[in-house]
């Protein structure tokens, strides 16, 4: 396979403050020169990440490792597709989302859904709003134990459509602006905002269902 | 929806309940009322017509499930003040102390629930440390496999041919041929089996990647089959030529549907106009039949095989020869073959019959034939004696 010579003034241009470079250099070198130790700098630099925001979509932690895998082969696979101006980290995460939502759909998982209990106390025709300060649950770094509070998480996420699941996950692991996540999914960045807010009202709903129901056992 | 949830038990009650009573939730008794109005109420703003689901079973149910759960969630909104908060925090990176003072209560809120999420307990957070070496260098080694290396490589710019160039390839190639050959001839059946795991694995990524852009489809190079599937040559009547539009697609390396234990796989890349392998003999893996409008990867379960190690039955039906059912692949000494399932594991199995019962090499038709055959009284004539040492054949 042609390899090209690393061009050092490409690098010099893509390095950050601290002198170390930026994740786009280090894909690009390793695209361009077959680099692995390149590769394995930037598998590392995103390795507690990107399992951490795999693990919240999937729920299980070998369904996690699988597709952390199968996320960065697919992004040597297709790195004739990255553009160089473009970001490395949420094109990954995109990657990675992809590849979760595949996982979902082979396993076939089937989860039981209460339809009722999300609905909450209006007819279910009318929209219902949320308000996170409007009840009694506590907020949920307050009160809880971590690993309590970790097994809550787990099971309202996994309770949520995987849709809004992973706009949720997409936009809390990486703070981007509505636009990069448009961007990202290729959606209008309306259809983003609109899905991000009830995203969070989903999720917001079922925090505050789970401890109505835990406070009543 | 192949992955839709499906109905919490009370729900499914409160649904059946529903239907038994014409979609009339005040009809419904009691203890279920409560349940099936919110249900009927969110049906109806789906424009669901109800009478259709009177004959409901358990997969229509899982169908309108998905639905009613994605109707429910787009009724949730965020009180304004949440919404404002929310803006914000997306506005300022999740940064609070970059928010407006007047909802930084609020957006705090907003800010626990995204720590929350993205945290994980210390007993995770081991997980993750813990295996940090291994996962990376997994990752490395699958990705200095040559069967991995990406196809879209840029084409080096043509240049004049030098004499050095000449020396240089002269010498790899004298280099090459006097380190692989020794390598080839020694490679012990174990490394086989593991560079044939590893290319179905490859395979199964190559698939998926297929269907992705594909609609979900796996590659079907013919419309459907109206008559021979097995002229292996002739693309418009070869199942092979299915499987190798993955190589036409670039979705797979022509290496990676190469076993090392088929001798008689072409050893370079076909032309790269083929549509098809040549011959059935050059064919090492055996590919799903589907057929018309069934290729679609939501019409099968998760754990379906899609490829396995070649077939040993049509190799012997084309040649004349007795087939045995039970045999396996030629590929691997008939001792088993790996077999790729669509939820991309990929398993060594000692036997072509699975789980289930479901003989991979026959259709179903032809798995009753053998079967009745074999109860018939005269199928032994006492000729027989047993294949090998291990096979457990008594006698009177």
């Amino acid at each position: 396979m042609p390899r090209a010579r690393p061009n050092r003034e490409d690098d010099r241009t893509l390095t950050e403050e601290n002198g170390r470079l930026t994740d786009e250099a280090l894909f690009l070198r390793f695209r361009e020169t077959g680099d692995t130790e390149a590769y394995g700098e930037l598998i590392d630099r995103y390795h507690d990440d990107l399992l951490r925001f795999l693990y919240r979509m999937l729920g299980d932690r070998q369904g996690a490792e699988d597709v952390f895998q199968e996320a960065f082969l697919q992004a040597h696979l297709s790195s004739a597709s990255f553009d160089k101006n473009r970001t490395f980290r949420p094109w990954l995460f995109t990657i990675a989302a992809n590849k979760a939502r595949d996982m979902l759909r082979k396993k076939g998982r089937r989860k039981t859904a209460e339809l009722s209990a999300p609905i909450g106390a209006g007819n279910g025709r009318d929209t219902s709003f949320v308000d996170l300060m409007g009840s009694d649950s506590p907020a949920p770094d307050e009160r809880l134990s971590i690993e309590e509070r970790d097994r809550q998480v787990q099971k309202v996420l996994n309770n949520m459509s995987p849709t809004l699941r992973e706009v949720l996950l997409l936009a809390y692991f990486q703070r981007l602006s509505y636009a990069q996540i448009a961007d990202e999914l290729g959606i209008p960045l309306g259809t983003v905002k609109s899905r991000l807010h009830a995203a969070v009202a989903s999720f917001g709903r079922g925090w505050q269902t789970l401890h109505q129901e835990e406070d009543s056992d | 929806m192949h992955d839709s949830p499906p109905l919490s038990p009370a729900d499914a009650e409160a649904l059946d309940a529903l239907v038994d009573a014409g979609f009339d939730p005040d009809a419904v008794p009691a203890d279920h009322r409560e349940r099936a109005r919110r249900i009927a109420a969110m049906l109806e703003p789906m424009n669901a017509r109800p009478r259709e689901l009177e004959h409901t079973d358990g997969t229509l149910t899982a169908r309108v499930i998905e639905s009613i759960r994605a109707a429910s969630e787009q009724t949730l909104r965020l009180s304004t003040r949440d919404d404002e908060a929310l803006e914000s925090c997306v506005m300022s990176g999740f940064d609070t102390s970059r928010v407006p003072p007047a909802v930084r209560p609020r957006a705090e809120r907003h800010e626990a629930l995204r720590r929350a999420v993205t945290t994980l307990s210390p007993e995770h957070e081991q997980w993750i440390a813990a295996g940090r070496h291994v996962r990376t260098q997994a990752v490395l080694d699958a990705v200095r496999q040559p069967s991995l290396i990406p196809f879209e490589e840029p084409a080096p710019a043509p240049r004049g041919f030098r004499f050095a160039d000449l020396l240089t390839v002269a010498a790899v190639l004298l280099i090459a041929a006097g380190l692989m050959l020794p390598v080839k001839n020694s490679m012990s059946e174990s490394s086989r089996r593991a560079v044939c795991m590893s290319n179905l694995q490859a395979a199964g990524l190559g698939l998926g990647l297929y269907a992705m852009s594909n609609d979900e489809a796996l590659p079907m190079a013919t419309a459907g089959f109206g008559g021979s599937w097995s002229r292996v040559g002739d693309p418009r009547h070869s199942q092979s030529a299915n499987l190798y539009t993955l190589v036409r697609t670039k979705h797979v390396a022509p290496w990676m549907l190469t076993c090392p234990g088929n001798p008689a796989a072409p050893r370079e890349p076909l032309d790269a106009q083929a549509m098809d392998w040549r011959t059935l003999d050059e064919v090492s893996y055996s590919y799903r039949l589907m057929p018309a409008g069934q290729s679609r990867i939501d019409r099968l379960d998760g754990d379906s095989v899609v490829l396995a190690d070649r077939s040993p039955i049509l190799l012997a039906a084309l040649r004349g020869q007795r087939i045995s059912p039970e045999t396996s692949s030629p590929n691997h000494r008939r001792e088993g073959q790996h077999l790729l399932r669509l939820d991309d594991s990929v398993r060594w199995s000692p036997t072509p019959v699975l789980e289930n019962g479901d003989n991979i090499w026959l259709p179903r038709a032809i798995e009753r034939f053998v079967h009745d055959a074999r109860l018939k009284r005269g199928l032994i004539d006492g000729y027989e004696l047993p294949e090998d040492a291990e096979d457990t054949f008594l006698g009177p």
